[in-house]
């Protein structure tokens, strides 16, 4: 069985294609800014406007030998983030009790951190094992996180959702023409302007799109709504 | 990564960095602290320094480590990273490395040097004691945010400090310290940044840095009030978020009494939330404006109305209100919305969370 973007000489789903980003460009040299002065960074954005997203950018253009630490508080099951930073050098640098220096840490979702990890965070941050920080949470007034972190931070950033040209953008540069501007701003409108939903949605719209020519408003919602 | 602004300025690292002790400097404006806290130290006392955020309490203890270090001497331990108890054991055995430990020597005449000294415990006192009392240490320097009463019977035979917060003078020399006489920065405008970082020396520094940026950034070659306003002007609603409550509190009831008394004009029985989510819009867009003659509705009402009957219903209406959290960044908003009414793209966005508030 051929998927609907064979048609279109793609060997994988163009929507799971990593892209460029759109919009990213001032935030990504705020945080080039952050880094070079060893500062706090908080970023802010709704779900879904690409916070992972830039902090795997950061990933990309500073990741090297040991010196980028990305923790997913979400996912963080071990209660000692000390010991996670420690690894960094190895079971060797671990006997020898070495410690990290001038790291770059990113914490994803930072609200997820209990407080003695913040605290710790903040000591490594004083002592200078980490170098500059980079933390993303949804809502900067709603952050929870104890207040050493919170005094420290220099500059909250915030995540732009994607205006309606560059999300046209963002769909010409995977499919071309297949979907209209008019049909893109309109499926951008009915993903609640959620990054995340909209490529999902355009993927549905996109198989149906290849068959029929026009789509109706009606079968737009039944597509989007399935 | 040459345009940073203090590599244009003729700097490597970030001047205004705001880890503790970046620059080994001297602990600008605490010097006669540091001075009675050695000399507490040399006289084996126990010392307690005590002060808000920022103020400087690790940069005293990384000036000690600088004075004191030097034949494993001073042991500095964070507090913030315990888990459970302090082991004491441990932190007196740790000095003489691996060798120490495995013939179980231990520490004589130690400085031990504690930081965040608020997440101790009772125990952990009463053990600090003991050892101190022992001899095994020399002198325990306590640093905290606010150190709790179980410290109270160490307390008094030990020095207690308070720390006091710098004034402008010394603000001043903590800048000129770092960037020296850096012809972006007056004396005028480090007072006046001080003045709206509340006048603490890490927001300063961090505040500092900011403004160079800025002005760096837009081809200045010096700090401006302009400039001042442009990137603080953000930050000062920032700090204010903190009185936030109070200022709601004071401007709810102002709010309310105004509905009450357009509700007695009209003669309804209706609710006042419905009574407002009539014309909700209308009312948010006067707010900024007619904030004199909220007061004089205020005063009217008051002078109208019998002020028990008001105040009961003002605390219904208190009671109906939304939950804090979105009736906090109100006050932020408007001010941000405020300057720019006129631009009709913005308006639908800047009204709507108004529209939750009521």
């Amino acid at each position: 069985m051929s998927e609907w973007y064979e048609e279109l000489d793609y060997d994988e789903n163009p929507f799971n294609i990593e892209s460029r980003t759109y919009g990213f460009d001032n935030l990504i040299s705020e945080i080039d800014y952050a880094i070079n002065a060893g500062n706090i960074v908080l970023v802010e954005g709704s779900e879904g406007t690409g916070k992972t997203k830039l902090l795997k950018e950061v990933i990309r253009k500073y990741g090297g030998f040991r010196k980028v630490a990305y923790v997913d508080c979400k996912k963080l099951d071990d209660p000692n983030i000390e010991l996670l930073l420690k690894k960094r050098n190895g079971m060797l640098g671990m006997l020898l009790n070495l410690k990290p220096k001038n790291m770059i840490v990113l914490l994803d979702d930072i609200d997820r951190l209990s407080d003695k990890n913040c605290e710790r965070i903040k000591y490594f941050f004083d002592q200078n094992y980490i170098r500059s920080a980079i933390l993303s949470t949804r809502a900067s007034s709603a952050l929870r996180c104890s207040d050493g972190v919170r005094q420290r931070i220099s500059k909250v950033v915030k995540m732009k959702p994607l205006s309606d040209y560059e999300a046209v953008q963002l769909v010409k540069e995977k499919v071309g023409d297949l979907l209209s501007d008019h049909l893109t701003k309109e499926v951008y409108a009915l993903s609640n302007r959620n990054v995340k939903t909209f490529l999902r949605n355009c993927e549905k719209v996109s198989a149906v799109a290849l068959k029929q020519k026009e789509i109706s408003k009606e079968e737009l919602q039944k597509i989007v709504g399935n | 990564m040459n345009n940073i602004w203090y590599r244009r300025v003729g700097f490597y690292n970030n001047p205004f960095s705001i880890k503790p002790a970046a620059y080994r400097d001297n602990v600008t404006g605490l010097e006669n602290t540091v001075d009675d806290i050695s000399y507490a130290i040399l006289t084996k006392k126990l010392v307690f320094v005590e002060g808000e955020y920022g103020q400087g309490k690790t940069t005293i203890l990384k000036k000690l480590i600088n004075d004191f270090g030097g034949k494993k001497q001073v042991a500095y331990f964070s507090c913030n990273r315990l888990d459970g108890r302090l082991n004491i054991e441990r932190l007196l055995k740790k000095r003489y490395g691996f060798l120490g430990r495995m013939f179980g020597l231990e520490a004589k005449d130690m400085v031990l040097l504690l930081d965040e000294a608020q997440y101790l415990g009772t125990e952990d006192y009463k053990g600090l004691g003991e050892h101190h009392s022992k001899g095994d240490f020399k002198s325990i320097v306590f640093v905290g945010h606010k150190l709790n009463g179980e410290a109270n019977g160490l307390m008094a035979n030990a020095l207690v400090v308070n720390l006091k917060k710098i004034d402008e003078e010394e603000a001043v020399k903590i800048v000129r310290q770092r960037v020296g006489h850096l012809h972006l920065l007056s004396d005028d405008i480090i007072k006046e940044v001080f003045k709206r970082s509340g006048r603490n020396a890490r927001e300063l520094l961090k505040n500092c840095e900011l403004v160079c940026k800025q002005a760096v950034d837009s081809e200045m070659t010096k700090v401006t009030e302009d400039i001042l306003n442009e990137t603080l002007g953000k930050q000062e609603i920032k700090e204010e978020r903190e009185e936030a409550p109070t200022k709601r509190a004071a401007k709810a009831p102002k709010k309310a009494k105004k509905a009450l008394a357009r509700k007695k004009e009209e003669a309804q029985k209706e609710e006042p939330e419905a009574a407002e989510a009539k014309n909700p819009t209308p009312e948010t867009r006067e707010e900024p404006v007619t904030a004199v003659q909220q007061d004089a509705d205020q005063q009217a009402s008051q002078l109208s109305e019998e002020e028990d009957d008001i105040d009961r219903q003002v605390k219904e209406l208190a009671m109906q209100d939304d939950d804090p959290d979105e009736a906090e960044e109100v006050p932020k908003k408007r001010k941000k919305a405020a300057p720019q009414p006129a631009q009709p793209g913005h308006d639908e966005e800047a009204l709507l969370p108004e529209e939750d508030y009521y």
